[in-house]
C-alpha cells in the first residue's frame, strides 16, 4: 500500500466514522443517551485522531483532541450530556468534516476555518479535562520533571513485525504521533537485528526501539497509538511508576541478550533495576501486553443498526467507471444473445433452441447480477436527513419529528446520488411551508409536534420515494390566485385538483408569503422536477387541507437495462416498459363507449389513444402505393390490439397493431436532436438490428391530452 | 481573407475536405471531422420529426440520427437510389460531441487544399445561409461548397428545429 493510497483509505474511513458520529449523536439527541453510544462516539472521534496523526495531520489531531478528551469524560461519567453539549458536538463533528476535507496548507490558509475551531474549542473547554486538554496538545510537554506523578518517564518497549514496513505503516509515524502526547526523552534504537548488506531485504523492518515518554495521557492513550499495528507486534507499556520486577518481566519476554537489554534500558533513563530497593513493589502498578490483551473498545458488539454500514470487512470498493464498462459490455451481451435466439430460432433445431434458451436466462442473471451490483439502499441519503430536518426545525422554531420507513429499499447507485438534491427540498418546502409553526397547531387541535415521513418502496417495477407531513396541506385557492397572478393561467381556466398542484413546478412559481433562507424563492421546484424527470421519474402530488402533503416520486429501477415489451404500429417498432403494463386486450372485443375513445373494463371507463393517431404514423409511410392500401384496409378493418398500462396510479389504454411480445431493452439514448421529442424515451435495437422507441408513457399520456386539446380548439374556431 | 483561409494560413498551410455530391451540387468538409461512410442501408423513421431529419439508423450497436442536408440547406429532399450513402460525422464542437450520419448521393474524394484554392463565399447567389459555408474551392472543373460542420450540423440549433416542429 503506498501512502496515497493509505491517505485515502483515511480520508474515507474518517467519512464513515464522521457518519457514524452523526448518527449516534442523533439518537443522542433523542434520548438514548447509553454507554454503547458513547463509547461509540468516542471510538469513531479516537480512530480519527489516531490516523489523523500518522499522517502528521495535526490540524485534524489538535482539535480531535479537544473532543474527545470531553467525550472521555463524558463516558467515565465525569459529566453530563445535555442538550447544549449535543448541540455543541454537533457543530464539532461539522467542523471535523470541515478541517478532514482540508490539507494542512490548505487549513493554514483557511483563516475562517481556524477560527471556527479556536471558538468550538473555547465552548468545549467548560467541559474539558482541565488538565489534559488547554493547551493545544503539543504543547502539554512543558510539565517537567515534577510532574512524575501525573506524568513521568513512561517506557514503551516497541518490537514491531518484521512486515510492517511492507504493510505501509511507518514506525516513524508512530514515534512522531507519541511526540504528540508528550515529549520523547529519549529513544534507543536497536540495531542488533539488521543484517549484512547482501542479506538485507529493504522491505523488511529489523529495527527494535525502546522509548522513554513523559506524558500526562494514560496507558490507554499510549497504547490506541499503536492500535493498527498491534495485532502482529509485540508492544510493552510500563508506567512511569513501574517496578524494578516489571522491568526484569521486561527482559525476559524480550529476544534480545539481557545484558544488552540492560545496558539499552540504562540508556534509555528509564530502567529500575530489581536490587534498586523500590519497596512499593506495587500489583497495581502491572504491565500491560497489548499484543494479548484485545482493546476493550475495539471490538465491542454494538446493538445499533448503523454499524452495519460501516463494517467493512464484507465491502470492497470498485471505481465505478469499471462497473459501468462492465454494464455496458453486458448490454451489448443482451442484444447479441437476442440476435443468437432469432438465429436460432430460424433453423428449428430445437436442440440449438433449447441451448439458446439456457444461454437467455443465465444472459438474464448474468444482467440482474451485475445491475444489482449498482444498486445500493436509500437509507444513507435518508439517515443524512434527520440531522438536517433536526438543523432546520431548529432553524424555524418548530417542534418536528422524521420517520423513516423502508430504508432498506435499493436503487441505481447513480439515482440514489441525483435524488438527494430534489428530496433535500422537498423535505425543507413540507418543513417551511407546509407544517405549521407548535401554535398553530395547538390552535388546530394536531400534536404540537409536527411529522415528516420519508418513505421508500416497490411499486410495480418502480421505486416509489413518498415524502408526507401532517401540515396545512396545500392552500388550492392561495396557488390558484398566485398562477393567475404570475400569468401562468387564466383568470376562468378550469384546473382539477391535480392540475392545480402541479402549477407548483412550473418555473418562478412560489406561494409562501414570505420569502425565507430555507425555502420560497421561487427557484427549486421547477428543479425538482426536472430532476427527477432527467432520471427518467415522476413525481406526484396529492393533499388535504389541514391534514398535509405528500411528494411521491416514481422512478425506475435502473436506467440502463429495462424489461419491455415490444409492440409495432405501422412498421415502427415500440418498446412499452414492462413496468408500466398491466394488461393486454383484443380492442374489437370491448365495446366502445360511444366515440369518445374509452372502453369499458370490467366497469371501468379507461380512455385509450391510438399510437398511429398521435405519431402521425401513416402519412410519415413513404412507400406511397402500400400506404394507400393499408390505409384503405386499415379503415375497413380496425383489428388493434390494447394494451393497458398504469401511471401515477391511473390507467390508460394504447392502440397498437401487433404486439410481438416481451424483450430485454438495453437503452440508447437518442441524443441531444431528439430531447424535444415527447413521449419517446430513448431507443433500443431488436434482435434483427432493427431500431425501436422506447415509450415514456407519461409523456405520451401528456402528449395526446395536448393533442386532444389542441384538436377541440380547432373544431371549435371552425364552428 | 476567408476562415479556411486564416486556418490555412496559419496551421499546414493544406487541408484535406471531402467531397461528396448532392443532385448537381459539390460540397466539400474537413476530412478530420468524417469518420466513415457507409452505405445506404434503410432508415428507421422517427415519428413526428421535421424533414430534415430522415430517420436514425444502428450503426454497429450505436444509434445516429441520419440528416437529409438537402433539406437542411434549404433544397428538395434527397431521392433514396442505389448510391445512396451515409457519411458518419463526428463533432467535437463548442456545443457537445454528437455523432451523426449525413445523406449524400455520392462520395467523389479526398482533396487537398491550400490557401490560393479557396475563395470567400460570396455574398449571395448560393442559396445556402452565408453562416453555414467556410469558403469556396474549385477542383477540377467543379466549384465546391466547403461547409462549416459546426454550424450546418449544430446538435443546440437542430433540436431547436425539432422543438419548433413540434408546437
Amino acid at each position: 500500500m503506498s501512502l496515497d493510497a493509505a491517505l485515502e483509505t483515511f480520508y474515507v474511513e474518517a467519512q464513515e466514522h464522521l457518519e457514524l458520529m452523526d448518527n449516534n449523536l442523533l439518537q443522542m439527541d433523542d434520548g438514548y443517551i447509553n454507554n454503547d453510544i458513547l463509547n461509540d462516539i468516542f471510538r469513531s472521534a479516537h480512530t480519527i485522531k489516531g490516523s489523523a496523526g500518522i499522517f502528521g495531520l495535526t490540524h485534524i489531531v489538535d482539535f480531535t483532541h479537544v473532543v474527545e478528551n470531553v467525550l472521555d469524560r463524558a463516558r467515565d461519567e465525569k459529566i453530563v450530556i445535555e442538550k447544549p453539549l449535543i448541540d455543541l458536538l454537533f457543530k464539532c463533528r461539522d467542523h471535523m468534516v470541515t478541517i478532514v476535507a482540508l490539507s494542512i496548507d490548505e487549513y493554514k490558509q483557511q483563516v475562517e476555518v481556524q477560527k471556527k475551531g479556536q471558538l468550538l474549542i473555547e465552548q468545549l473547554l467548560p467541559w474539558a479535562d482541565k488538565q489534559a486538554s488547554l493547551e493545544p496538545i503539543n504543547e502539554n510537554k512543558v510539565e517537567g520533571k515534577s510532574s512524575i506523578e501525573t506524568g513521568g518517564f513512561w517506557h514503551i518497549s516497541l518490537r514491531l513485525s518484521e512486515d510492517c514496513l511492507k504493510n505501509g505503516m511507518d514506525p516513524m509515524s508512530f514515534i512522531r504521533f507519541l511526540s504528540t502526547l508528550g515529549e520523547i526523552h529519549r529513544i534507543v534504537c536497536l540495531t542488533d537485528k539488521v543484517p549484512k548488506l547482501v542479506k538485507l531485504d529493504p522491505e523488511q523492518l529489523y529495527f527494535a526501539f525502546e522509548i522513554a515518554l513523559e506524558s500526562a495521557s494514560n496507558k490507554e492513550e499510549i497504547e490506541n497509538t499503536f492500535m493498527f499495528v498491534q495485532d502482529d507486534s509485540h508492544i510493552v507499556i510500563l508506567p512511569p511508576n513501574a517496578s524494578g520486577k516489571d522491568f526484569a518481566d521486561l527482559i525476559e519476554q524480550l529476544p534480545e541478550d539481557n545484558r544488552y537489554l540492560i545496558q539499552v534500558l540504562k540508556e534509555c533513563g528509564t530502567y529500575k533495576s530489581l536490587d534498586e530497593k523500590h519497596t512499593e513493589v506495587q500489583d497495581n502498578a502491572t504491565l500491560t501486553e497489548i499484543s494479548t490483551k484485545p482493546i476493550n473498545l475495539a471490538e465491542k458488539p454494538t446493538s445499533n443498526k448503523s454499524i452495519k454500514q460501516t463494517a467493512p470487512s464484507k465491502q470492497i470498493r470498485i471505481d465505478s467507471d469499471r462497473l459501468d464498462h462492465l454494464i455496458n459490455l453486458i448490454g451489448e451481451l443482451v442484444i447479441n444473445q437476442q440476435r443468437v435466439d432469432l438465429l436460432a430460432g430460424k433453423t428449428r433445431n430445437t436442440t440449438l433452441i433449447e441451448a439458446v434458451d439456457d444461454f437467455e436466462s443465465f444472459t438474464e442473471q448474468i444482467r440482474d447480477a451485475a445491475l444489482n451490483l449498482r444498486m445500493i439502499p436509500i437509507g444513507g441519503t435518508f439517515q443524512r436527513f434527520k440531522r438536517i430536518v433536526r438543523d432546520t426545525a431548529q432553524e424555524l422554531g418548530k417542534n418536528i419529528g422524521l420517520t423513516i420507513i423502508g430504508a432498506e429499499t435499493e436503487l441505481d447507485r447513480l439515482m440514489v446520488e441525483k435524488i438527494a438534491d430534489p428530496l433535500t427540498h422537498i423535505v425543507r418546502n413540507a418543513m417551511d411551508h407546509g407544517i405549521e409553526s407548535v401554535e398553530e397547531r395547538i390552535v388546530s387541535g394536531k400534536s404540537p409536534k409536527g411529522e415528516l415521513i420519508l418513505k421508500a418502496y416497490h411499486e410495480s417495477g418502480h421505486i416509489v420515494i413518498a415524502i408526507s407531513d401532517d401540515g396545512k396541506g396545500i392552500n388550492k385557492e392561495g396557488v390558484r390566485l398566485k398562477a393567475i397572478e404570475k400569468g401562468i393561467i387564466f383568470q376562468h381556466t378550469e384546473l382539477s385538483d391535480h392540475e392545480l398542484f402541479n402549477l407548483i413546478f412550473h418555473p418562478g412559481f412560489s406561494t409562501a408569503a414570505q420569502v425565507t433562507n430555507l425555502s420560497g424563492r421561487g427557484v427549486g421546484m421547477d428543479v425538482v422536477k426536472r430532476n427527477v424527470e432527467a432520471l427518467q421519474g415522476s413525481i406526484e402530488i396529492l393533499s388535504e387541507k389541514g391534514k398535509g402533503s405528500e411528494f411521491r416520486i416514481s422512478l425506475p429501477l435502473t436506467l440502463a437495462i429495462i424489461d419491455g415489451f415490444h409492440v409495432e404500429c405501422s412498421g415502427t417498432h415500440f418498446i412499452i416498459p414492462q413496468a408500466t403494463i398491466i394488461e393486454c386486450l383484443d380492442l374489437a372485443s370491448h365495446v366502445e363507449i360511444d366515440e369518445r375513445n374509452c372502453i369499458n373494463l370490467r366497469g371501468d371507463m379507461i380512455p385509450y389513444l391510438t399510437m398511429s393517431d398521435v405519431f402521425n404514423l401513416q402519412l410519415q409511410n413513404r412507400d406511397s402505393d402500400n400506404a394507400l392500401v393499408s390505409q384503405v384496409s386499415m379503415a375497413k378493418q380496425p383489428k388493434e390490439e390494447l394494451v393497458i398500462v398504469q401511471f401515477g396510479g391511473n390507467l390508460a389504454g394504447i392502440a397498437v397493431e401487433r404486439l410481438h411480445g416481451e424483450v430485454q431493452t438495453v437503452i440508447k439514448p437518442l441524443g441531444p436532436i431528439f430531447k424535444p421529442l415527447k413521449g419517446i424515451g430513448g431507443s433500443s435495437l431488436l434482435g434483427n438490428g432493427d431500431i425501436a422507441f422506447i415509450l415514456d408513457i407519461p409523456q405520451l399520456i401528456e402528449l395526446a391530452i395536448d393533442q386532444d386539446k389542441r384538436m377541440k380548439h380547432i373544431n371549435k374556431t371552425q364552428e | 481573407m476567408s476562415q479556411v483561409a486564416e486556418q490555412l494560413s496559419t496551421s499546414t498551410q493544406r487541408s484535406q475536405y471531402l467531397t461528396f455530391s448532392i443532385g448537381k451540387e459539390h460540397f466539400g468538409m474537413e476530412l478530420h471531422q468524417t469518420r466513415e461512410i457507409i452505405e445506404y442501408a434503410g432508415i428507421t423513421e422517427v415519428p413526428l420529426m421535421p424533414q430534415f431529419l430522415s430517420g436514425v439508423i444502428n450503426l454497429r450497436g450505436e444509434v445516429l440520427p441520419v440528416i437529409d442536408l438537402s433539406v437542411r440547406l434549404g433544397r428538395e429532399p434527397i431521392t433514396i437510389h442505389k448510391r445512396t450513402c451515409v457519411i458518419v460525422v463526428e463533432l467535437h464542437g463548442y456545443e457537445q460531441y454528437c455523432v451523426l450520419g449525413l445523406l449524400a448521393d455520392a462520395v467523389n474524394e479526398v482533396v487537398e487544399l491550400s490557401l490560393s484554392d479557396v475563395e470567400d463565399a460570396p455574398a449571395f447567389g448560393a442559396k445556402i445561409r452565408a453562416e453555414f459555408i467556410q469558403g469556396i474551392a474549385k477542383v477540377k472543373d467543379d466549384f465546391v461548397i466547403l461547409l462549416d460542420a459546426e454550424k450546418t450540423l449544430s446538435p443546440i440549433e437542430l433540436a431547436s428545429l425539432v422543438e419548433a416542429e413540434l408546437q
